[in-house]
């Protein structure tokens, strides 16, 4: 199955990622990505009809479910401490234009 | 609505209820719900996304889940499992919102509810539920306003990972007053039954109405794109939206934009002061949520025992006690809903009170009047109030029977209130007299035996002679009640009302 | 008794530390030492705390003067792979994204590693957030192979592997999504474990893919590695992925395997074809020998060998690209601002400055795995390949007890030198299985190439069965040397 040509500037979107510069990068971008999704399309080649997906190898069962008690979490200052931007009571971003 | 003989349309609107589970703790970690709290002091690991956290599940979250589920007569799926809802904004901690779409803890269900217009009779409709799933609350962005820096925009966790009940109807309802009834019925079970305390001031149970029309147009059934509008604060909010989009479309219709008619799903915000919704900036394209099963949560098997546990504890559902209202106290059914809408602790209170004076109407004006605005002035709940059932119950006894009038009555409620007294306490205090029926009847006699000329007045009919004397006799007993006075000297007089 | 800076087993330091023949402080110099001898060529440190190291291994040693236990570990020096959260200590995951990030908080592992008495000497090297199998990708520093420092010493934790070889710590802790800890193991002449998918809690590992990450260690021997391995595994109330079952006491049960009761599987059509032949005379060569010495050794199937690689990637490269996305620029990050371009501006330019090449292309092809329209065919599919995958290798693992196969097809390249990613994920074929499975598999040494470049062996077993993996490896160390050798000075 042939694959559409991957609307490079519409993932870039979706990843949050800068969509390529210049049309020698887009090449190199599209071709490297279109490289490894042929590699990625060889599972296609098997056969899982009725078959259920695995998500996680195993499962603890019962008990993974917490108790609904309070936990001491982190101090405000410890909390913003990495912050690129704070005022000591917020994380700043640039203001989101409503 | 109709325009011509060939169309009418019909409004169509289905709703998404976000409702916070009543829990101590937030869904996926131990960091506490409390509302109000300073900025990212309710914080952790967790909620904060921060690398190398994982969630873990709280079960009285499940367990309130399961409980909604059967509030709404849904299905408890067997087992429930989580998902990831990617998409980037910054009170979005991980960059994604667990979940649940695939195995969401309920199926179906169906709401009741009382839609009468009038107080006296109950007409029933019904809403049927989509599903509902659990899923963890973002944080809160705080786009300018006091102490935020300008050109800033603030952010604060303490609300990110809340456990929220996410309900989805189906489009069964047909006006802006039918969402209100039916989020109405919503509220009062939820709260009822412990799942939520639906406090709309806190942001406790939010809705996003969908509403589009179904119009019948030369033959055809048109359907007119479906909006989705958000930001709405209140039910009352509710029903303006719906009614002011159906309105909206409906003349989009007439006007014959077939470009808009054709378009796809908008989503819109309300602006409850000028009424009237816009359209909203930031959903230009259709999201790819690019949804994902959640490797770190393992489903969750809900065991049979569970939920019988939980249904057990389940006290009986509003209407039964609407119902008991209705039929034991003669209640009408808007001040049933009223006084059930409150908390069931109301309508504890109030069976005292009624039983304690026997008078139902009089016990629910007092209630809804007196009770419920003094709770809402102190912003306490029923238990807060100050003064017990019984002796609400002995004043009102004093208010029917022995002819205290009402406003001398709130006096001496104030007085309790005040002094922490009883009834007979306060009404001392005051030098509250209790009028009885004897002093009364003498006091009329003796009044009526200073005015022959008005006797005989009202022997020809002017009944409305009576007026002065009223006041007469008040000056000889200032406690006694205008309206028995007046009763007492027809009575006398021989004269039926 | 002063210490001996090429003592590499945690069994007997920590002995000597418990029996005062050498103290904590003293092990911990030595260390130091050799880290600052070695390590500015070799590159397996990102960060190395002097001061925290000596002060814990002072307090241990004060403890055992007043007669205290410290616990199984005390005085035992460890590094941690840098994508392991430690609290007070920057943890960075080789990325310029998370550049001074200094978590509030330690990983489970590291709280139990110190609650056994354990001296956190520092931080490793990896690939950039994980994704990698030659510690290449890390935005700070080259890390060398100490047997031929012209070489990759593998990935993603290459830091970790070239700490344990070139004798700076007896045992360093790493991460396993794809092989991240048997290749880099194989590659520098150490034993490496990745436990069976929530033996050992991920509460704190910097997630990559989060249904096949494991953290692992590497040491020197099987019985170091069953040392550590017992004090950090176990369920954690933090992680509800943990805890899946498996044997609490670890040891005992290793001590109760009887390694002449245990059938073996091997692959002799994989030696065939897929590796180079100096790699498969040693695996078949290894085979002979533990033929006598176990109750059987017969053909395993090796299920969807041509497939693995593929399947494993899409899962990998979905999951990552939702744990990434997480490195916005918002609250721990480093930022990128660009003025006019608002909120949308700071995420592409964040991410798009201090992401490497490799993780936004992993991000890239993740995101359209999970899109609309191609979830299915990509994410889902695989997911069900998975399935099968799993249910053909527990199936296997019925009929023998473990099989063996080659860690790597081809010992440690150059790292100069082009690299085309497809040849480099599909270099992963040995390793994802288990991966893929959930179970536990380990690497340990088994002989050298022709040009001296270390080879390892590969052993997979069932469900929490790594006290069958550690019996079997330790009676594979008492027939043979090679993880007794050391690389030059």
């Amino acid at each position: 199955m042939a694959e559409p040509s991957i609307d490079l500037k519409s993932l870039c979107n979706l990843a949050r990622l800068p969509p390529p510069d210049s049309m020698g990068e887009e090449q190199e971008l599209r071709s490297g990505l279109q490289q490894i999704l042929v590699f990625f399309r060889m599972v296609d080649a098997i056969d899982t009809e009725n078959v259920e997906p695995l998500v996680q190898p195993f499962q603890p069962g019962a008990g993974t479910e917490r108790d609904d008690i309070h936990v001491q979490g982190l101090a405000r200052a410890d909390a913003l401490a990495n912050a690129p931007d704070s005022d000591g009571h917020h994380f700043l971003v640039p203001q989101v234009l409503k | 609505m109709t325009n011509s003989a060939c169309d009418s349309g019909r409004t169509i609107v289905g709703l998404e209820v976000h409702v916070q589970l009543q829990t101590n703790t937030k869904l996926f970690c131990g960091c506490s719900t409390l509302f109000g709290q300073p900025a990212n002091t309710q914080v952790c690991p967790v909620c904060c996304g921060m690398p190398g956290s994982l969630p873990v599940l709280n079960s009285r979250a499940v367990d309130l889940g399961i409980l909604a589920t059967l509030i709404l007569q849904g299905t408890v799926a067997p087992e429930i499992a989580f998902d990831r809802k990617q998409y980037f904004y910054p009170d979005l901690p991980k960059g994604y919102q667990i979940s649940q779409l695939r195995f969401p803890v309920c199926h179906g269900g169906i709401v009741t509810f009382d839609n009468g217009e009038a107080n006296e009779e109950v007409e029933l409709a019904e809403v049927r539920i989509e599903r509902a799933h659990l899923e963890e609350d973002a944080g809160k962005s705080l786009h300018g306003g006091e102490g935020i820096p300008d050109g800033k925009t603030a952010i604060d966790l303490n609300r990110a990972g809340t456990p929220l009940l996410e309900i989805v109807t189906r489009p069964d309802m047909n006006s802006g007053r039918q969402a209100r009834m039916f989020l109405a019925e919503l509220r009062t079970a939820l709260m009822w039954m412990g799942v939520s305390d639906c406090n709309l001031q806190e942001g406790s149970l939010r809705c996003d109405a969908n509403v589009n029309l179904e119009i019948q147009s030369g033959g055809r059934k048109v359907r007119t794109p479906i909006v989705e509008i958000k930001n709405l604060n209140s039910f009352r909010a509710v029903e303006r939206a719906v009614e002011f989009e159906a309105t909206r479309h409906w003349e989009l219709f007439q006007a014959g934009d077939q470009e808009w008619l054709g378009g796809g799903k908008q989503t819109r915000g309300w602006d409850d002061g000028r009424g009237e919704s816009f359209l909203q900036r930031e959903k230009e394209e259709v999201a790819d949520y690019r949804y994902m099963p959640e490797p770190d949560l393992p489903p969750v098997a809900i065991l049979p025992q569970r939920i019988e546990e939980l249904r057990n504890g389940l006290r009986p559902m509003p209407e039964t006690a609407r119902e008991q209202l209705r039929n034991r106290y003669g209640m009408s059914p808007y001040d049933a809903r009223v006084i059930v809408a409150h908390s069931p602790e109301a309508v504890e209170y109030f069976r005292q009170v009624a039983d304690g004076c026997g008078n139902g109407k009089l016990a629910s004006n007092w209630i809804q009047q007196d009770v419920f605005s003094w709770l809402a002035e102190h912003g306490q709940a029923l238990d807060g109030y100050p003064v017990a059932a019984g002796e609400l119950g002995l004043l009102l006894v004093m208010v029917q029977r022995d002819g205290l009038n009402q406003a001398r009555a709130r006096d001496v409620l104030a007085e309790m209130i005040r002094g922490g007294s009883t009834a007979a306490e306060a009404s001392g205090a005051l030098g509250v007299v209790s009028v009885s029926e004897s002093d009364l009847q003498e006091a009329c006699r003796q009044v009526l035996e200073a005015n022959p000329k008005v006797v005989s007045e009202v022997a020809e009919g002017k009944t409305q002679a009576i007026g002065p004397l009223i006041g007469q006799v008040r000056k000889r007993l200032p406690d006694a009640n205008p309206a028995a006075i007046r009763q007492t000297i027809l009575d006398l007089l021989g004269i039926g009302e | 008794m002063s210490p001996d800076p090429t003592i590499r087993s945690v069994q007997e330091l920590a002995g000597q530390i418990r029996a005062g023949q050498v103290s904590a402080t003293e092990t911990v110099q030595a260390c130091l030492k050799r880290i600052s001898q070695v390590d500015p060529e070799l590159g397996a440190f990102l960060h190395v705390d002097p001061q925290g190291a000596l002060e814990t291994a002072g307090k241990i040693d004060e403890e055992l003067k007043s007669g205290r236990s410290p616990g199984p570990l005390a005085g035992v020096p460890v590094a941690l792979k840098d994508n392991i959260s430690t609290s007070g200590i920057p943890t960075t995951c080789a990325s310029r994204i998370l550049e001074g990030y200094v978590p509030p908080f330690d990983a489970t592992v590291v709280r139990r590693l110190k609650e056994a008495g354990a001296v956190i000497l520092g931080k490793t090297n990896l690939d950039e957030f994980a994704m990698g199998n030659s510690t290449r990708s890390s935005a700070f520093r080259v890390t060398k192979n100490p047997w031929n420092t012209s070489r990759i010493p593998g990935g993603s934790s290459g830091g970790s592997a070239v700490a344990v070889s070139a004798g700076m710590v007896p045992v360093a802790l790493g991460s396993d999504t794809g092989g991240s800890v048997r290749q880099p193991a194989a590659l520098c002449g150490v034993s490496g474990i990745k436990p069976t998918w929530g033996a050992v809690s991920r509460y704190g590992l910097v997630a990559y893919s989060s249904s096949l990450d494991q953290i692992g260690c590497l040491g020197t021997s099987a019985m170091d590695l069953a040392l550590v391995l017992s004090v950090i595994s176990g369920p954690d109330p933090l992680d509800a992925t943990s805890g899946v079952g498996g044997s609490s006491d670890l040891l005992n049960s290793l001590a109760a395997v009887d390694v002449k009761k245990l059938r073996v599987g091997w692959v002799p059509e994989l030696l065939e074809s897929a590796v180079e032949p100096g790699i498969a005379s040693l695996l078949r060569s290894a085979v002979e020998q533990l033929r006598s010495e176990v109750a059987s050794v017969a053909v395993s199937n090796w299920p969807f060998a041509d497939y693995l690689t593929s399947v494993y990637y899409i899962i990998a490269m979905s999951e990552a690209s939702s744990n990434l996305s997480r490195f916005d620029g918002v609250r721990y990050t480093q930022r990128c601002e660009v003025a006019n371009e608002g909120l949308n501006g700071l995420y592409t330019h964040t991410r798009g400055t201090f992401f490497g090449d490799e993780v936004r292309r992993r991000i890239l092809l993740g995101t359209h795995s999970l899109s609309s329209g191609y979830f299915q065919q990509y994410y889902g599919q695989a997911s069900r390949v998975r399935r099968l995958v799993q249910n053909a290798l527990i199936e296997e693992l019925k009929r023998v007890d473990v099989i063996i196969i080659p860690t790597t097809a081809s010992t440690a390249e150059p790292i100069d030198g082009h690299v085309d990613p497809v040849k480099s994920y599909c270099s992963d074929q040995f390793t994802v299985a288990a991966n893929l499975a959930g179970l536990p598999a380990m690497s340990v040494p088994c002989g050298f190439s022709v040009d001296g470049m270390p080879v390892g062996m590969q052993l997979i077993a069932g469900p929490h069965r790594e006290d069958i993996l550690l019996s079997l490896a330790n009676h594979w160390q008492k027939m043979t040397d090679w993880h007794q050798r050391r690389p030059g000075p």
